[in-house]
């Protein structure tokens, strides 16, 4: 899966038309921290960033979570992008809830929405790209 | 909140759901596949449109641009088109009820394409949504075609799937007795030989598509030869 793909399916998502390269991070090395910095990015609105889960150990992702969320408005719950045989999916940390689409009970929507959060665990080794969105 | 439900990296055509929104919006960033796009817009106007005057459904409201559809969101659960015919036959017959309601009695009517279980949603009254028009075709195939297209799919879908050498006989009788009830008293010279005939159509009622994506074309000789015999007291 490549950052371009990830960066036109975001601006879909994100009902964003035009965006230019200052309006959002890319990050795929540990250089470009160095851009979170509030003053650098003050004139540009950023709308989301883009983390490339292959290069980094969780704990840096975490590191980058914390340092996005110190210095900007995020939104916490991050899309997952999953990179698949023939599709790419993703959701949220925490999914959607079943039942604003099914027709189940309450213990179906608990059990499918389970099933899609462990989902973030059984596929680890197919997550590629994570995005958060900022506010 | 957000999910992809899908980005198919061939076609390179996504849907999503857009939760606080509650919409589904269809995309494509290739210009090639506008024309799916287009498509999708055309045919679900022309279905709610039929809904609306036949069903008394409230309008529903699309938005679409050249790269994008937004539809709103239809509460509903899908039969899996890998299940047996068998557990699928009462959901079937409402399919065929619906599209005769649906499908205006003509001659050449228009066309969905890719009618099969993956793309019905049946609301909390087991009524049919038909979803995913970008097949759409507008006054060029004969009635029936996509009841004919849907009703091979589902036992050949299963076959398909499990990988089955042969489709099962009591899959054949089922078939034989909703072909029957889709296709009484009509005389069309694709009931000849269907199967043959919705295989030939590839390119026209499925666009953009590759070849190995159009059920049709996975079944054996062996498999189309039993269907279009299981079929034939139509003749």
């Amino acid at each position: 899966m490549q950052k371009q793909i990830v960066l036109d399916i975001s601006k879909e998502l994100f009902f964003l038309k035009k965006i230019e390269k200052k309006n959002y991070f890319y990050i795929s090395s540990n250089n470009e921290y160095k851009r979170f910095s509030k003053k650098n990015s003050k004139s540009n609105k950023i709308y989301f960033a883009i983390i490339d889960f292959k290069k980094f150990q969780l704990t840096e992702i975490l590191n980058i979570f914390i340092l996005l969320n110190r210095n900007f408005k995020i939104y916490k719950n991050i899309l997952i992008f999953f990179e698949l045989e023939k599709e790419i999916i993703a959701h949220n940390f925490f999914p959607d809830w079943p039942g604003h689409y099914k027709f189940i009970n309450i213990l179906g929507s608990s059990y499918f929405w389970f099933k899609k959060f462990l989902a973030n665990l059984v596929f680890f080794k197919k997550i590629k790209f994570i995005v958060i969105k900022f506010k | 909140m957000t999910t992809l439900i899908t980005f198919n990296k061939k076609k390179k055509l996504g849907v999503a759901y857009i939760s606080n929104k509650k919409i589904i919006r269809k995309f494509t960033f290739d210009k090639t596949k506008y024309k799916l796009i287009k498509n999708e817009s055309i045919g679900y106007n022309w279905y709610h449109l039929q809904r609306k005057k036949i069903l008394k459904t409230p309008k529903s409201l699309i938005t679409a641009s050249k790269n994008y559809i937004d539809t709103p969101i239809i509460r509903g659960n899908k039969r899996k088109f890998w299940n047996y015919l068998e557990k699928n036959y009462d959901e079937s017959i409402s399919v065929i009820e619906h599209y005769k309601k649906i499908w205006p009695n003509k001659k050449i009517t228009p066309c969905h394409g890719d009618l099969t279980f993956s793309n019905i949603i049946f609301d909390k009254n087991n009524i049919p949504i038909i979803v995913d028009w970008e097949n759409f075709l507008r006054k060029k195939m004969q009635w029936g075609f996509d009841l004919s297209y849907f009703l091979i799919s589902t036992v050949s879908l299963p076959s398909i799937f499990h990988k089955d050498v042969k489709i099962r006989n009591k899959e054949l009788f089922l078939l034989e007795k909703l072909w029957e009830i889709a296709f009484q008293s009509k005389k069309y010279q694709y009931l000849n030989k269907p199967v043959n005939f919705i295989k030939r159509n590839f390119g026209r009622t499925f666009i953009l598509r590759d070849r190995l994506d159009y059920f049709p074309n996975l079944l054996s000789k062996h498999k189309i030869e039993q269907i279009n015999e299981a079929l034939k007291f139509n003749l």
